[in-house]
């Protein structure tokens, strides 16, 4: 099956050309969803830790950031990733600057019934 | 992206280091808590004499009421009372000194008690695990891709006139590059070859870098993945042709989603029995005779010897995409493509460099092979006007959709006329519009049989 003749023809280079953002974008988040969900979660997981004062949820926040993280793609705007990661943290600091006691673990509860 | 890991880290590194240093020099309270240590004991003697004091102590108040009460005569209930609470005052008053201080449970202050922060040391530790797991599992993603375009390079080189084009730099400086797109995805982007357009290649890994899927990848496991995308070249002189092959799961799930399979061919099974193809395989074609012409002796005993890394090849000239959703239809058929597919399992192939080069050669004979392939003349007709009858049905089916797309366009104008009506400052224009459109309404309400009789 190997050829003799030289199969290569410079004249007929067709230039990769990335998809336009928009339909790469939608073609991507039909493929892999992931990491655009765990950015919501990670919103509202930030949103309930700064309002409601709900300590894991804050943690939780930045869990999902660092998975989101994990599986961004390259034409992902990087400013998404850093203000979900911003967002989580200071929720996490925030709650434990006005109220620094420890998440009670449900264990304790447990252990103590 | 790596920047910001770091950051996080040691963010949460000097959390831990600034806590322990002031456990041990910052703690103001330290001296507060000994001194409450020591006094807590010897207080409990002085309380019970306190209390011997206060019992001796009421006859004196009685008395001092008794006499205000005989000075006045008549006496307010609520002087009474106020007198009662000065009374308990000035006890309280007397005994305050030396009744000892009562500590309510306050929590003890968050940086001398480590131990009762579980929860969080549990988070910290996964986000710590997520990350080491994230920069080993992006490590061997790349280095599994890398090795892998690293054995088809040479092949490719010697195909194509450009290899690894990442679309933006010029062709002389241009360095063979499998682009990252996602830290488990990666391609390259061959072009310049006769009968193709290009050569998309694009590993799928598994998704090492993320824990999450790591772990539910040990409920359904996956492997890793390599497709190659060929855009054949078209023309009036290459014959219509939709060919597929491949593992049976992986066909039949081609074959309901694929537009272009479903539409328009059927399995043959004589035939991969004729062909002594693996008996996991599945053979689709839309013509018997497209089977013939290219399951040539060479091709099926490449494709035994490949069973196990070869999943998949697709060739049509109909190629449309999968199929649009449930309850979706297209109003407009999409363009149709001239397209090889063919899907590979890396976990068997990454094995040795010679099945890659040579399942790579299968790819460019197949190329070769889709542009000389001739139909005989009546297979050409025949397939020729199955394809004119797809478009029929298809335009038939969607005519009502497009009508009623028509009408929604009709109305949408209608009303942008009438708010255009309702905005016009200008009472003349306004009126010469008004007319206008009660002529227009005039117009479309007349039927249009009645122009007839007329004449």
């Amino acid at each position: 099956m190997q050829q003799n003749s030289d199969p290569r023809r410079a004249n007929k280079i067709v230039r990769y050309k990335p998809l336009d953002a928009t339909a790469n974008q939608q073609q991507a988040v039909s493929e892999d969803p992931l990491p655009e969900y765990m950015n919501v979660l990670g919103m509202i997981f930030s949103m309930c830790g700064l309002m409601i004062r709900m300590k894991w949820c804050s943690w939780l926040a930045l869990i999902c950031s660092c998975i989101s993280f994990a599986n961004t793609r390259t034409s992902d705007d990087a400013k998404q990733i850093v203000s979900s990661f911003m967002l989580s943290v200071s929720a996490v600091v925030m709650s434990y600057l006005q109220n620094p006691s420890p998440i009670i673990p449900p264990w304790v509860t447990l252990l103590q019934s | 992206m790596k920047i910001i890991g770091i950051f996080v880290f040691l963010a949460i590194l000097c959390g831990h280091l600034g806590s322990t240093a002031g456990n041990t020099d910052d703690n103001e309270f330290a001296e507060f808590e000994d001194d409450f240590a020591d006094s807590s004991v010897p207080d409990i003697p002085e309380f019970k004499e306190d209390k011997e004091e206060r019992r001796a102590a009421p006859p004196v108040v009685e008395q001092k009421d008794e006499f205000e009460d005989e000075d006045f005569g008549v006496v307010d209930e609520q002087d009474e009372e106020l007198e009662k609470t000065k009374d308990a005052d000035s006890e309280t008053d007397e005994q305050a000194p030396v009744q000892p201080l009562k500590f309510t449970d306050v929590p003890a202050h968050f940086r001398s008690n480590w131990a009762s922060y579980q929860v969080e040391g549990i988070v910290v530790l996964v986000i710590f695990i997520y990350l080491l797991n994230y920069i080993i599992g992006k490590t061997t993603n790349s280095t599994i891709a890398h090795t892998i375009f690293d054995m088809c390079r040479p092949s490719l080189e010697e195909q194509f006139a450009l290899v690894g084009d990442d679309g933006s730099s010029e062709l002389d400086k241009l360095e063979p590059t499998l682009r990252r797109e996602t830290d488990s995805v990666f391609s390259a982007w061959c072009t310049g070859r006769v009968n193709a357009n290009s050569l998309f290649i694009q590993m799928k890994m598994i998704k090492r870098q993320d824990l999450v899927s790591r772990i539910l990848d040990i409920f359904d496991p996956s492997y890793d993945k390599m497709t190659i995308k060929v855009s054949l070249e078209g023309g009036q002189d290459v014959d219509p042709m939709i060919f597929a092959v491949g593992e049976k799961k992986i066909a039949s799930k081609n074959f309901k989603e694929m537009l272009d399979l479903n539409s328009f061919v059927s399995e043959r099974k004589q035939a991969a029995q004729q062909f002594n193809l693996p008996a996991t395989w599945q053979l689709y074609a839309d013509q018997s005779e497209v089977v013939f012409s290219m399951l040539e002796p060479g091709v099926v005993s490449l494709l035994k010897r490949h069973e196990e890394a070869i999943e998949f090849i697709h060739i049509s000239d109909q190629y449309t995409g999968p199929k649009p959703g449930e309850g979706e239809t297209y109003t407009r058929l999409p363009e149709a493509q001239r397209i090889m597919f063919v899907s590979l399992n890396l976990k068997k192939l990454a094995e040795d460099e010679e099945s890659v080069t040579e399942i790579l050669s299968l790819v460019y004979y197949l190329i070769d092979k889709v542009k000389k392939t001739k139909l005989s003349k009546d297979a050409k007709v025949k397939a020729e006007r199955r394809r004119k009858e797809f478009e029929d049905a298809f335009l038939k089916q969607t005519h009502q959709i497009r009508q009623e797309a028509a009408q929604a366009r009709k109305e949408e104008k209608t009303r942008e006329r009438k708010q255009k009506l309702m905005d016009e400052n200008d009472p003349d224009r306004q009126k010469r519009l008004e007319a206008k459109e009660l002529k227009r309404e005039a117009k479309a309400k007349q039927p249009k049989m009645k122009q007839l009789k007329v004449k």
